[in-house]
């Protein structure tokens, strides 16, 4: 009995503690929180997340927020960044950074890249005087005066603060915009978001001619316009039966041109990867998102019981960072 | 040294070492002075427990800030306790103290550390720290520490600095910080009422509370005189200050288990900190002797558990 009334008193001690961290950040926002709400109002860009460790999962949670309610954005990897994928932010776009410290290594290394490339930078860290701060446009303060974890080894405090900043600035830019009942509806067609990662992948799949399609014996530059013509950054390789052979993206087509001079006359066979990965059409659209995050692929095959493609999903018309279709219409 | 901010980290409450005449031990000062400096972001001296602050005698304050600071040379600031047992006294001791200071323009770090519930009562505490303030360069930390305001043999009708009145309190700009012992639902309050000083630090006074959830401006550390080094890396840990040290792959569990050394090694001294230190120091010729001020009651113990604790950890 003892034992139990002292595991809930530590139990009431870290909500307090966490609840006390976010309470606190309501005396702290000030007008640099106005400012990164016009820059996101006035920006042609999107708003790219990045951070690492919980703090990246962190970014990743609110980057979710903002595009379920409007606000197209997408997660940048600080490692990742500096292995290509820095190619996805543009001048237009907002680059929220989040640290705790704002000392994390990974993060204030990509600092100089991201402000050559013209980009916004927002700091969200708990040290004014921290590189990442310094070196942003604005800092928006998510410090805590205490964390909830012995020696606070574990981001306990910090990480709900931050999550807690992050959904006040998507609920500000939600009235902004005056985003009413109908776009939400748009975005959110299951009724929940829960509801939406539950209904069937042959629902929501793109088919037909939507299906970016080329035949085994076909060439890499017929690939290419195939990709170019249905958009998704891919194209699958099938054959005379449709069974699913392999698929081509961008990357297989970046990794080819590096490796022979002339690539357009090749046949699609010597560049695709023969291992593509697939789901079943009677598959939830949740069980698919979890297959690409673990794979770290953003196209997805959808096949029947015999391999035969019958559709494709892009993870971000999944994810809400377009408009939900229902089976791929325009 | 220009002090804006107080600093952030690893405060040591240091033990006053006496030789057996009661006067300052120079030589034991200086030895502990050296085995905590490299690992110390501050150090407290005088402190009402653990420096014996309430049982010496101006006299000894003073030899002691002045050896001090000849050892220190402004390389980490000092916190010295400044409370005495009226208004008036404390007033002389700053006085005598930032006098002497002046004397030989000591250009190092000094902030006073005051106990205002020790002396005075909250009515009335604003208009004092104006007038106590105006009389010093130097800037000020509170120290809430109810249990030492129950030690007094005065009944006082509150043992905690009201949260209105630190709230006033911190109107005050030569008020920097606060070390604070007690409840959490109080330095909630505190922390509420300190929203509109972000230069403003809140240290925590008990070393438990800072292993089990850390503040983010630091620790007041007794074990730090004993094991200044790992209690400087939990510090560090805790606070995000380690920067590239991190990066070693089993980072999390080395800290992990030095914390769980430090709580080890505080329920060995936890009984009498002082005397049980002091004995361990004079065990490793840190200090020459085991004098104790009247202030701090002997615990005889037949082994030095403590010594043994540090001699087969390898404590440094």
């Amino acid at each position: 009995m003892r034992k139990v009334s002292r595991l809930i008193k530590q139990a009431r001690e870290v909500l307090q503690i966490e609840a006390q961290g976010v309470l606190d950040l309501i005396e702290r926002i000030g007008p640099e929180f106005e400012q990164a709400v016009e820059m996101i109002l006035n920006s042609k860009g999107r708003v790219i997340f990045t951070g690492i460790g919980k703090s990246g999962i962190v970014g990743r949670k609110i980057m979710a927020t903002l595009n379920s309610t409007g606000t197209p954005s997408l997660f940048l990897h600080p490692v990742e960044a500096v292995h290509g994928d820095l190619g996805v932010v543009t001048a237009d776009d907002i680059v929220i950074a989040i640290s705790k410290s704002g000392y994390t290594k990974e993060l204030v290394n990509i600092l100089p890249i991201l402000k050559n490339l013209g980009v916004k930078l927002i700091a969200f860290c708990g040290d004014p005087e921290s590189p990442l701060a310094k070196e942003s446009h604005l800092f928006i303060n998510v410090g805590v005066e205490r964390e909830a974890c012995p020696l606070g080894l574990a981001p306990t405090t910090s990480t709900t603060a931050t999550l807690a900043m992050g959904d006040a600035l998507a609920v500000v830019l939600i009235n902004q915009k005056q985003f009413n009942r109908k776009d939400f509806k748009r975005f959110h067609p299951g009724g929940s978001l829960g509801d939406r990662l539950s209904i069937k992948i042959k629902e929501v799949m793109f088919t037909g001619d939507r299906i970016p399609l080329v035949a085994i014996d076909q060439t890499v530059r017929e690939t290419i316009f195939e990709i170019d013509k249905k958009k998704l950054g891919a194209s699958l390789v099938v054959d005379n039966s449709l069974v699913l052979l392999g698929i081509v993206t961008d990357g297989d087509i970046r990794r080819a041109l590096l490796h022979w001079k002339n690539i357009m006359g090749l046949k699609v066979e010597k560049i695709m990867s023969k291992s593509p990965k697939m789901i079943d059409e009677e598959k939830n659209v949740s069980e698919a998102v979890t297959l690409m995050e673990y794979n770290a692929i953003t196209v997805l095959a959808i096949v029947d019981k015999l391999k035969r493609v019958k559709g494709i999903v892009h993870l971000h018309g999944l994810l809400g960072g377009r408009e939900f279709r229902l089976n791929g219409s325009q | 040294m220009e002090v804006n901010k107080a600093p952030k980290g690893l405060i040591v409450d240091l033990i006053t070492p006496l030789d057996d005449k009661g006067d300052i031990d120079n030589d034991g000062l200086g030895s502990l002075l050296k085995k905590v400096l490299p690992y110390a972001d501050a150090v407290l001296l005088a402190s009402p427990k653990m420096g014996e602050g309430s049982g010496l005698s101006l006299t000894l304050k003073t030899n002691l800030l002045k050896k001090a600071t000849a050892f220190i040379q402004g390389r980490i600031p000092i916190f010295f306790w400044i409370s005495e047992d009226s208004s008036e006294n404390t007033e002389k001791t700053l006085t005598l103290l930032e006098d002497l200071l002046k004397s030989y323009s000591y250009k190092g770090g000094v902030f006073w550390l005051d106990s205002p519930l020790y002396y005075h009562s909250n009515r009335g505490l604003y208009d004092h720290y104006q007038d106590l303030t105006l009389n010093t360069k130097y800037p000020f930390v509170l120290y809430n520490d109810p249990g030492l305001i129950n030690l007094l043999e005065r009944p006082l009708k509150r043992c905690n600095i009201r949260t209105s009145i630190l709230k006033n309190l911190t109107e005050i700009g030569k008020i920097k910080a606060l070390i604070f012992r007690g409840s959490l639902t109080r330095v909630n309050n505190y922390q509420k009422a300190l929203n509109r000083r972000p230069d403003f630090r809140v240290y925590d006074g008990d070393e438990d509370r800072f292993l089990e959830y850390p503040s983010m401006s630091g620790v007041l550390s007794i074990g730090a005189n004993i094991a200044p080094q790992i209690w400087s890396n939990v510090t560090r840990a805790s606070l995000g200050m380690l920067g590239e040290d991190r990066k070693e792959r089993d980072y999390l569990n080395q800290i992990w288990e030095m914390g769980k050394l430090l709580k080890d090694l505080k329920k060995i001294y936890n009984p009498n900190p002082v005397w049980t230190i002091k004995r361990s120091l004079v065990d490793l010729n840190i200090i020459g002797f085991h004098a104790c001020t009247s202030a701090t009651q002997p615990y005889y113990e037949k082994d030095n558990i403590l010594t043994e604790f540090i001699s087969k950890h390898t404590i440094e």
